[in-house]
């Protein structure tokens, strides 16, 4: 249909996916704040003469320096959960007892900024306790406190201004931190990019900075995990409290000013600071490199609006109206950003299926339906939670992988006992064994390992090389899926997708794009590569005997092809089938010679339909619920064997869908037919009528010295 | 403006625009009353059950049969050309109508209906009349789901006359699949609008959770059949007119994305996410395209009482009921049962 | 044709250059106007909004657009930091000169320093830092303290209670200090005065009118309040008034001798003594300084003075129309 054409282009041109990954980065959250500076920067440059010549940017820095000191302070208690509004008066305290002790008592420089940080502290602490082991409420606290510091500074000003007005520091650290600066900056600044980034790596690379980020997300979580919740609460207090007093210091320095108008609604201009770059009022989000945005972003409005000339209060009035603003801004974001991201991260595009051959009951037919697995022996049943793939080591006991992380061995020769083999984690999908008897394991969210045969799990593969354009780090395995070892020991594994993790894979064939990929692990040098990108939903992965290819199947694109990694066709794919009727899922090698292949689902018709129209499965993502969703059916599946010529041999159902509705996975052993289903909670066993009784997977892949 | 916020509602899904499904609660809460209930007889597609002249008939195909209500023994009672669409009993005479658009009254072929009329359901009027619905003027009782799926609303109801003449009372309904006479007034099931209007006047129930359709005099109220339920996948289709018109084209009837009868059999019929059979089972909340519903209604059509047959069940497409003695008989044509309430008082 | 122009232009041309050279001899008009024309000058105030920094505007900003010059004002609203930022970015800029007035004698002394090292003339008004620039033109504040305490002196001799109050502006303030200071001397210098109370308001009425409330509460027999401000002292009176001693509490004041803030209020009988420094001549010594430094040709600072602003006792039996201003005469006429 020419409509069709025109929508596979509208598909292939504009990448609609873009948006909705970019929307799904951390760093988008400091994206608005950023566009905020770039515009403020656009305009009152263009606005004022001089506004960012070498000497206006240095007088800046003075002031952003300070602000800075006093931001990352109150970042760290807002990203705990509280506020901390007695900074202003704090900042006061310092810098009067900065001047006092450095001028007045003549006290050396460093000895007075000791005493100033460690008054600070205690405040700090004080609030700290109160807020964090008491209980109080951080904004009630912090306002008395502001108050009652305040108020120190007036007592103290009053009785002490004419002494400490008479008497001036003069020594060089102190001339040095007044006016000097280091490449056109001065010291404040400095020292509060320094801070900047040493507490950056704190909170995102260092335990008790974690603990921050947990306690701020959710008290009751926090605590819940072991984190001593009340501490780092009064942590964060003390935190802020002295670096409100090491900006005092600076301001000290820089000034010597007594008016009593020092630190007087500070807060309010740090909070709009701390708040536009981007850190939630709520907690838990936030981060220094947002503060620093922040903080530039609201000395440079404020010094704009004076050198403006505004008028007096108009800078109050604008800077309120900001963070009135940034609030908001906040509050619908952090409410809406991750509704957002869900809606626009799916991104379906234009896949049309070949035609679809109808089956049918007829046994003449490639795919006749049948009953012949509804009569399969069942094995652990409700022992087993999804069991994605099974195997059968050389002594005939059953492996199979499980959606807790497991994996569960029953017992030769009846299987009735069981036990939990080795416990990984992630949800444990396909599996091989190697030369020497080690179980390889695909594991969802995980990526490739190893359990040795004395039970030791083994990391092998997490992640491979990034590809260049994409927005997703794309290194970092997601649905590690299915596996196979070449005979040179290099293993092949399928990447279902890398933009959707295991329970969300449905949501991956709603998208209909080649988003799945295959990669080699080579265990001489340890390393991954991606070998085939941009394939749709890559599943199974079976060895061709050949030495030098294999198969492997796209589940969404009903298709099964080979690949050659070696030999003279190196790098080629060929289609072996390219129209199943179903979904394929693992393949894996019968005693004939030829291929079983496992199908999870059946195509549908109106499902079909729905995979050429993106449009439509977009607005079906937007607007209804997930339950409701147009699935590819996987209520029906079998077990199909074809020859590596493309041909179907036969075919095996439960037309009735109550013992196994599809199958993920299907292992020949020994005459009998395993079989595994990822939404099923039993193992099948099928006695396959004429097959090879001592046919075992394991010597034909690794001969018989296992 | 309320054009441009019209717009952006129906790229939303918002608003006017949301393809939502009222839930199923107060008296249409959830329960399994009707797949619990006993089976008193297995028919192929039993349609229509009418009590006439002490005998209890059941429609299947082109057959009536002649059901026993104590044992649910079957016989043949007559044998049409072709399936019949609805039956009334009108006391002394019996109304069939066929669904190639023949309508008799006993023997009286009925004169002044529009060319092979889309009967989808009879009742008895009062002064002896007989009330019939025509579900479409477009497309045939057979082909329901073609008309949800066109926004159908060309149906109409026509009474008819001692003498066998037919006049109509009201047009410009949507599938219109019962009918009730009670005080000087008709009201009709509109399937496709969810709700029972009533003739000349407002609707008097809305915003069913499924699509009704026969509503059969019980004492001092009524018996509403849900034949299937809404489904938001299902709204959203009737949305989606490009998604609709090629699925009208393109796919077969059976595996639209559309209501059914009867619970899906076959792997080529669209399945939504929620249905997904996990450890061997379907969840009874899983969104169907079929579901069993009969509803109790009382005199002024409020609902008071249900019976569900849900997603797990296979009591599905119910299509009319029958009250006999202290019993009601139901026909689940999705299930191919003829079903037995017992105690039926709220 | 072409010739006979060029003749005319040329004999035009002439008649213009001796025209002005014949001014020259004995005028000092054009070289005057052209030192002006064009100039920028600088001002921060502490806060726009108040009758002293709006009389000062509205007369220097009257000679300004009489001889072309440009005044650039920087409102930091009552804040030290903006105000930094103001001459931060106004040395940067590079007027001709510059007029500060600073809150307290620190904060803008390295600012006042860099300015005289940029070659920037500046003009210190009301209150002065450490450094000296060009010109300070602002009272004697000393002087203030020392009449205000002595009309209370005069006041509050035998036969009351002697008592007074001192409600300050800013502690920090220069301004204040040595007001504090006069009125402290002249107190100790007189026998029988004792000082109750003496706080600061903060040059804010709101605080003038607490202080004074509890201040009044404490010592019903007070006899006097040296008030620091006309403006904030709006707030000492009210709480006379509240506490019912109208008339028998003697407030004496100081302020920029604006009608509204000054005269009504001693005509009313709010402020018994008023001394005012006049800010229509603060007003006029401004724009002396100004249009002095901006004709000297010498290094910025390396010549200061001082214009004190004479001082002007008020009472009820002294005023007369003609004793205070308005911000609209000032504008139309002041300078």
């Amino acid at each position: 249909m020419a409509s069709d054409f025109l929508t596979r282009w509208r598909y292939r041109l504009v990448p609609d996916k873009i948006v909705g990954e970019i929307l799904s980065k951390n760093w988008i959250d400091s994206a608005i704040p950023f566009l905020f500076l770039f515009a403020a920067v656009a305009v009152f440059g263009t606005l004022i003469d001089n506004m960012f010549t070498a000497g206006s940017v240095s007088g800046l820095s003075r002031t952003i320096g300070e602000y800075l000191l006093i931001g990352l302070g109150l970042t760290i208690v807002i990203m705990a959960g509280g506020i901390d509004l007695s900074i202003g008066s704090v900042f006061a305290l310092a810098n009067l007892m900065m001047l006092a002790l450095g001028g007045v008592m003549g006290w050396p420089v460093g000895l007075a900024a000791l005493a100033v940080l460690a008054t600070g502290g205690l405040i700090g602490l004080v609030n700290g306790v109160l807020v964090g082991f008491l209980r109080l409420r951080a904004f009630l606290t912090t306002l008395v406190m502001l108050i009652i510091v305040r108020a120190v500074v007036d007592t103290l000003l009053l009785a002490y201004t004419s002494q400490i007005s008479s008497t001036e520091i003069i020594t060089p650290v102190w001339d040095f931190l007044a006016f000097e600066t280091v490449l056109g900056m001065s010291a404040s600044f400095w020292a509060a990019i320094v801070l900047a980034v040493l507490a950056h790596i704190f909170l995102t690379r260092l335990r008790p900075g974690w603990h921050i980020l947990a306690v701020g997300g959710s008290r009751r979580a926090a605590h819940n995990a072991g984190i001593n919740v009340c501490r780092t609460i009064c942590l964060t207090y003390v935190a802020s409290s002295m670096l409100a007093a090491a900006a005092g210091i600076f301001y000290a320095a820089r000034l010597a000013s007594l008016g009593n108008d020092t630190g007087l609604g500070l807060e309010i201009t740090i909070l709009t600071a701390v708040v536009l770059g981007g850190t939630s009022l709520g907690g838990g989000r936030g981060s220094m490199f947002k503060t620093v945005l922040g903080v530039i972003i609201v000395v440079i409005i404020t010094n704009s609006l004076i050198r403006l000339g505004l008028r007096s209060g108009a800078s109050s009035l604008v800077l309120g109206t900001i963070l009135l603003i940034a609030v908001a801004i906040d509050v619908r974001w952090v409410k809406n950003r991750a509704k957002l991201l869900a809606r626009s991260y799916v991104s379906p595009t234009y896949f049309a299926l070949p035609p679809l051959q109808l089956v049918s009951r007829d046994p003449a037919s490639p795919y006749a339906i049948n009953d012949l697995l509804s009569v399969a022996e069942p094995i652990g049943v409700g022992q087993v939670d999804g069991p994605e793939d099974v195997i059968l080591d050389a002594d005939c006991n059953l492996y199979c992988g499980s959606r807790d992380g497991d994996i569960i061995r029953f017992f030769a020769p009846d299987h009735r006992q069981s036990e939990v083999y080795v416990h990984i984690g992630g949800q444990t999908l396909g599996l091989a064994f190697d030369r020497d008897g080690s179980l390889l394991v695909c594991v969802g969210g995980m990526g490739l390992y190893k359990v040795t045969t004395d039970r030791q799990v083994i990391k092998l593969s997490d992640e491979t090389n990034r590809s260049w354009l994409s927005i997703v780090d794309d290194s970092r395995m997601r649905l590690a899926d299915d596996l196979d070892i070449a005979p040179d020991g290099r293993v092949f594994f399928s990447e279902a997708t890398i933009r959707y993790e295991t329970h969300d894979l449905i949501i991956d064939a709603l998208e209909g794009r080649g988003n799945g990929r295959i990669i080699c692990y080579d265990p001489r040098d340890g390393s991954s590569r991606t070998v085939l990108p941009g394939l749709q939903f890559p599943n199974g992965i079976c060895m061709v005997p050949d030495g030098a290819s294999f198969l492997f199947a796209e589940t969404w694109a009903c298709r099964i092809s080979r690949y050659y990694y070696d030999g003279p066709r190196k790098g080629r794919v060929e289609s072996v089938i390219p129209d199943l009727p179903g979904y394929p899922d693992n393949i894996n090698l019968a005693s004939d010679g030829n291929f079983w292949c496992g199908i999870i689902g059946m195509r549908a018709p109106a499902f079909d339909l729905a995979q050429k129209m993106p449009g439509f499965r977009r607005r079906m993502v937007m607007q209804i619920a997930r339950d409701e969703w147009l699935y590819p059916n996987m209520n029906t599946g079998g077990v199909v064997k074809f020859s590596l010529d493309g041909t179907i041999v036969q075919s095996l159902w439960d037309g009735i869908g109550e013992r196994h509705p599809q199958v993920t996975s299907m292992r020949e052993h020994k005459g009998y037919l395993y079989l595994g289903g990822i939404f099923n909670n039993r193992i099948g066993r099928y006695k396959i009528p004429g097959a090879d009784p001592d046919w075992t997977a394991t010597r034909a892949y690794w001969g018989a010295a296992r | 403006m309320m054009w441009l916020s019209d717009r952006i509602d129906r790229f939303r899904g918002r608003g006017s625009h949301a393809p939502t499904v009222p839930p199923m609660d107060g008296a249409l809460r959830p329960n399994t009353k009707l797949e619990d209930a006993d089976v008193l007889a297995r028919v192929k597609a039993p349609d229509n059950l009418v009590l006439h002249q002490g005998r209890v008939l059941v429609s299947s195909g082109a057959v009536v049969h002649v059901l026993d209500p104590a044992t649910g023994g079957l016989r043949d009672w007559r044998r049409f050309d072709a399936p019949v669409a609805a039956l009334c009993s009108l006391g002394d005479r019996l109304a069939v109508a066929l669904a190639d658009g023949r309508l008799t009254l006993d023997d009286l072929a009925v004169t002044g209906l529009p060319d092979r009329p889309c009967v989808t359901a009879l009742a008895a009027g009062e002064n002896g009349t007989l009330i019939v619905c025509l579900g479409s003027a477009d497309n045939g009782s057979a082909d329901w789901k073609r008309d949800l799926l066109q926004r159908g609303a060309s149906g109409s109801v026509w009474s008819v006359a001692a003498n066998g003449t037919a006049g109509q009372v009201a047009g410009r309904l949507a599938w219109p699949s019962g009918a009730a006479a009670a005080q000087g007034t008709i009201t009709v099931a509109e399937s496709w609008r969810h709700q029972l209007t009533q003739l000349g006047g407002q609707p008097v129930v809305t915003d069913l959770p499924g699509y009704p359709s026969r509503l059969i005099p019980a004492g001092d109220g009524w018996w509403m059949c849900v034949f299937a339920p809404r489904n938001q996948l299902i709204e959203l289709v009737l949305r989606e007119a490009a998604y609709r018109n090629r699925m009208m084209a393109e796919v077969d009837p059976q595996w639209w994305v559309a209501p059914t009868l009867s619970r899906a059999t076959s792997f080529y019929e669209p399945m939504q996410g929620g249905a997904i059979r996990t450890h061997g089972i379907v969840k009874p909340w899983a969104p169907m395209r079929s579901y069993g519903l009969l509803v109790r209604l009382d005199a002024a059509f409020r609902p008071i009482a249900s019976y569900h047959s849900r997603a797990d069940g296979w009591f599905h497409g119910i299509t009319s009921a029958l009250p006999f003695g202290d019993r009601v008989l139901v026909a689940s044509r999705g299930g191919n049962a003829i079903l037995c309430l017992q105690e039926v008082r709220p | 044709m072409i010739l006979k122009t060029l003749t005319l232009a040329g004999l035009g041309l002439a008649l213009t250059t001796g025209l002005a050279l014949a001014q020259d001899a004995d005028s000092p008009g054009p070289a005057y106007y052209a030192a002006l024309e064009g100039k920028t000058v600088g001002f921060v105030p502490i806060s726009m909004g108040f009758d002293l920094t709006q009389g000062w505007l509205a007369g220097m900003q009257r000679q300004a657009d009489e001889l072309g010059y440009k005044i650039v004002v920087r409102d930091p609203n009552w804040s030290v930091e903006s105000g930094i930022q103001a001459i931060q970015s106004l040395i940067e800029e590079a007027p001709d000169l510059l007029v500060i007035q600073n809150n307290d004698n620190r904060s803008y002394n390295r600012l006042v320093q860099q300015a005289l090292a940029a070659g920037i003339p500046t003009i210190q008004v009301q209150q002065r830092v450490a450094t000296p620039s060009d010109a300070y033109v602002g009272p004697d504040w000393y002087d203030i303290g020392r009449r205000t305490a002595g009309a209370l002196v005069s006041a509050c001799g035998a036969g009351t209670s002697g008592k007074i109050a001192v409600v300050e502006g800013a502690t920090a303030s220069p301004a204040s200090m040595l007001m504090l200071a006069g009125i402290n001397d002249l107190v100790a210098k007189s026998a029988g005065i004792t000082i109750v109370s003496s706080q600061a308001a903060d040059w804010d009425a709101s605080k003038a009118f607490a202080i004074t409330s509890t201040v009044l509460l404490q010592n019903p027999d007070l006899c006097g309040i040296a008030g620091f401000w006309d403006v904030a002292d709006t707030g000492t009176a009210g709480a006379i008034r509240e506490a019912g001693l109208e008339g028998k509490v003697v407030l004496a004041t100081s302020g920029g001798g604006n009608r509204e803030a000054g005269c009504d209020r001693v005509a009313s009988g709010e402020f018994s003594v008023y001394h005012s420094y006049n800010v229509a001549g603060q007003a006029r010594d401004l724009n002396a300084a100004i249009k002095m430094l901006l004709q000297a040709d010498i290094e910025a600072g390396s010549a200061p003075f001082a214009l004190i602003s004479p001082l002007l006792q008020i009472t009820q039996a002294n005023m007369t129309p003609s004793s205070c201003w308005t911000l609209d005469e000032l504008a139309k006429m002041g300078g």
